[in-house]
């Protein structure tokens, strides 16, 4: 027997306040009860017998997982997980937000233009087909946007939600799929950069200002510092990485110049987590190739800081490795193959001359092959020699 | 779900403390419980009838502000159509309407119908003759 109307919109509007209240929680601000039409799909499905039944589980893994076909479907799921979002972060379950706000997202842009026209078609008359076609294109990523402004309004006081805006924008910045893909990677990326670039705002005035004084202070550090915290807000972003390379690398000569070797070391540990994966970034898809040569004169301060031959050397290729020209990166590295040589040839037993000879004769020319120039080169040449023509 | 003009929110929302959602900003279609396919003069008609229901003069400059965001500039309209939920519920039949007694056309009164009769007259005139019983059996009230 067909179930009258006024009975299913009523069981709708009861099943869809069931399923949001496990969407969110009991006593969450409802959708219009228009939002329960997107239940008429469901009317004869398992899933809906059982949530007549008290059990909205099943349903709502349904609403959360299914593709669906229909338009109307897809506009009332998409406005129905936006809103159960902002109830969820208003209530400060950021995690639990998340999958929810992706989701809305996601079925946002999956709606057609057409679809959109078609509303406009209805709401508005005599507006030019151009706007409306503008509002429409941008109504797919309206939530984006909506999320791009949230990032912004917490990047002053790096807020939780400002944060948790920002992971689910770095959720769309890398390898997007489906529909308007391209289009939602740029928006997205722009929505977080713009939030950065607000978050770094008062930091760059504050460093600026510390940097005006005669040398590189404590004040400095703080800046920098707030600047790693930027970092770690916006979710390790790589214009936060760049902004600290670029301010970091001329206080970093100015320090080693003055071979205030102890607050090198602080500036290079400090560092350390954001030169390397800038690094990464470079060594894995060329991105940020601008960088490559400040990235790599922040590894060679690095290298030069540590106290582990070897590491220091790992370093230092690292930094061949992003900007295979880099003069400093050749000249430290050719050192560092030199003293391993030296240190081989020092520390050979009566028993392993030849061994020890042979390893630092195989550094001399890894040397040989970054900077041929080098005096220590030629001296360690000389050592060989003699080595030979005592050995 | 929502109720007719009432701000978002159903029965167990009630139980939230009042004013504790007011953050999550309610879309003036969905608020007001209007539908985006209708016109500017629908709305406007609509949200009148909401200003003068109005209570305060709070209310009443929200409900302005809602007016001011749905007719003034269409393509404001059409944004805030785009993020309300639209109707595509299957519209419910029309209530039949209680049938009425079939009006008689009323006769003009007749003098007859002015006249009292005499007896009953006199019952009025005189408050002692008023008979002591109980009204059911007052013979003057007998049909």
């Amino acid at each position: 027997m067909k179930t009258s109307p006024l009975l299913a919109r009523c069981e709708n509007e009861v099943i869809l306040g069931r399923v949001f209240c496990e969407l969110t929680y009991a006593g969450a601000p409802l959708p219009h009860r228009r939002a329960a039409s997107l239940l008429d799909g469901f009317r004869d499905s398992a899933e809906y017998a059982a949530a007549l039944r008290g059990d909205v589980s099943p349903l709502v893994k349904r609403l959360t997982q299914e593709e669906l076909k229909d338009e109307r479907d897809k506009h009332h799921a998409a406005l129905l997980f936006s809103h159960a979002a902002d109830c969820v972060t208003f209530r400060g379950d950021l995690e639990r937000a998340h999958p929810l706000r992706v989701r809305a997202i996601n079925l946002f842009r999956s709606i057609s233009v057409s679809y959109y026209t078609g509303i406009a078609d209805v709401v508005v008359s005599g507006t030019p087909a151009v706007e409306i076609k503008e509002a429409a294109r941008a109504a797919g990523l309206d939530e984006l946007t909506r999320v791009g402004r949230e990032a912004r309004d917490g990047a002053l006081t790096r807020s939780r939600r400002g944060a948790a805006a920002m992971k689910i924008l770095g959720r769309f910045v890398g390898d997007v799929e489906g529909a308007r893909a391209d289009e939602v990677r740029v928006q997205a990326s722009a929505e977080a950069a713009g939030a950065v670039q607000v978050a770094l705002t008062a930091v760059e005035d504050g460093l600026t200002e510390a940097l005006a004084k005669a040398e590189p202070g404590a004040d400095v550090f703080v800046w920098l510092g707030e600047a790693r915290k930027v970092w770690d807000w916006s979710g390790q972003h790589v214009d936060v990485e760049k902004f600290m390379v670029a301010k970091a690398k001329p206080i970093c000569w100015e320090i080693y110049n003055a071979k205030r070797w102890p607050a090198l070391r602080q500036m290079t540990a400090l560092l350390r987590p954001i030169v390397s994966s800038l690094a990464t970034r470079i060594e894995q898809t060329r991105e940020p190739i601008a960088y490559a040569a400040n990235t790599a004169q922040m590894l060679v301060f690095e290298s030069e800081m540590d106290a582990r031959l070897e590491k220091q050397i790992q370093i230092a290729e690292r930094a061949l490795r992003i900007c295979d020209t880099h003069r400093n990166a050749r000249v430290v590295l050719c050192d560092f193959f030199v003293h391993r040589a030296n240190r081989t040839l020092d520390n050979a037993s009566v028993f392993g001359q030849q061994g020890a000879r042979r390893r630092a004769t195989e550094d001399a020319e890894r040397a040989r092959a970054l900077w041929p120039s080098s005096k220590r080169l030629s001296k360690l040449d000389q050592r060989l020699a003699r080595s030979r023509f005592f050995g | 779900m929502s109720r007719g003009k009432n701000k978002r929110g159903g029965d167990h929302a009630d139980d939230v403390k009042k004013g504790a959602h007011e953050e999550l900003a309610a879309n003036p279609f969905e608020k007001y419980d209007l539908d985006p396919s209708e016109g500017p003069t629908a709305i406007t008609e609509r949200l009148r009838e909401l200003a003068e229901d109005a209570t305060c003069d709070e209310e009443r400059d929200e409900i302005r502000a809602a007016w001011e965001e749905l007719t003034m500039h269409p393509l404001r309209r059409l944004r805030a159509a785009f993020r309300a939920h639209p109707e595509h519920r299957e519209p419910l039949p029309r209530r039949p309407r209680a049938r009425r007694a079939a009006r008689s056309t009323p006769e003009p009164l007749a003098l007859l119908d002015l006249w009292s009769p005499p007896e009953l007259h006199a019952l009025f005139e005189d408050d002692a003759a008023l008979p002591d019983l109980p009204l059911v059996d007052d013979p003057a009230l007998k049909p």
